[in-house]
């Protein structure tokens, strides 16, 4: 018989999922678990009403070496695909962070870990664009997604 | 039903029975004697009265603390402006007003570039205002653009 044993890194994010940051985020209908077979987890963002475009984002997640920074793109739920370009949201900010020309596999912000190498000069930004180890965990880049998809930058989906 | 409790301390979602009363939810939030507010509310819940009687429903955002108003101070520019707050205000109410035409009446498009800051660092707009108040009952916060990450 096998047995899986959960690693400290999943567990650690067990907790930041079960803390009241994310709870009270799931609660008011901002984000919510899609799914997770770590170190992927997949989470739905709630996005403002826009004209022809959804009502929210999913974002796969790549947890590894949690709990430093993740990385993360927009994923097709239903295909558990990539989200196609055109689909990517956008306006204001969101053209830059959402920008799959740069790369179809990150978000262009100093969240992602992917984004922030070779941007050491973003490291010198207020505490709270920047990852925190030791923070609230994923719910630091859920929060930064949710304000850009609730915001006024964002006029939906790039090929709305 | 679950409540969500905003203190100094930070945020919590509490049990509740469902004849708790006030005084009960701020006991369980280590703030006995505290008032307890509904979200934008400046007159606390009543002590004699459940949560329910008053109702305060499943999933409620409700401020545990002393002060029935938050002195806010919003620094822009070189001027501030000045006003108070229900505890249990959202900031992004302090945020809206300090943008608009009673504060420093910035365009939408100039509004979408900034946020409010305490001590350098962005706040949650979705935080209550009596979160980030002194023990005076008082903050300042500075209306500064956002950090743009572009290049």
């Amino acid at each position: 018989m096998t047995e899986t044993a959960i690693t400290p890194t999943e567990r650690l994010l067990n907790a930041h999922l079960a803390g009241a940051p994310y709870r009270v985020g799931t609660r008011d209908g901002l984000w919510e678990l899609h799914s997770l077979e770590f170190p992927y987890a997949v989470f739905k963002v709630t996005a403002a009403r826009r004209p022809n475009a959804p009502g929210y984002y999913a974002l796969r997640f790549d947890l590894t070496g949690y709990d430093d920074a993740p990385t993360a793109c927009p994923w097709d739920i239903e295909s558990d695909m990539p989200l196609a370009s055109a689909a990517w949201p956008t306006g204001g900010e969101l053209t830059h962070v959402f920008n799959p020309s740069w790369n179809p596999g990150a978000l262009y912000m100093p969240m992602d870990r992917v984004a922030l190498n070779g941007h050491d000069a973003w490291l010198s930004a207020p505490k709270r664009y920047l990852w925190q180890v030791g923070g609230e965990g994923v719910v630091q880049y859920l929060r930064y997604v949710s304000n850009l998809l609730n915001s006024d930058d964002y006029s939906g989906a790039r090929g709305g | 039903m679950e409540i969500i409790t905003h203190t100094k301390q930070g945020l919590q979602i509490l049990n509740v029975a469902e004849g708790a009363t006030p005084a009960a939810v701020a006991e369980q939030v280590d703030a006995a004697g505290s008032s307890v507010y509904a979200e934008g509310s400046d007159v606390p819940l009543a002590d004699g009265l459940t949560l329910i009687e008053q109702e305060v429903a499943d999933g409620a955002h409700v401020f545990v603390g002393k002060h029935h108003k938050i002195a806010v101070t919003v620094a822009h520019n070189g001027a501030t402006k000045n006003n108070e707050f229900p505890p249990s205000q959202r900031v992004e109410r302090v945020f809206d007003w300090a943008c608009g035409k009673q504060a420093f009446n910035l365009t939408p498009t100039d509004k979408a570039e900034h946020t409010l800051a305490l001590d350098e660092e962005p706040v949650d707009l979705r935080r209550l205002v009596g979160s980030y108040a002194d023990q005076h009952g008082k903050v300042r916060f500075d209306l500064v653009p956002k950090h743009r990450f572009e290049g």
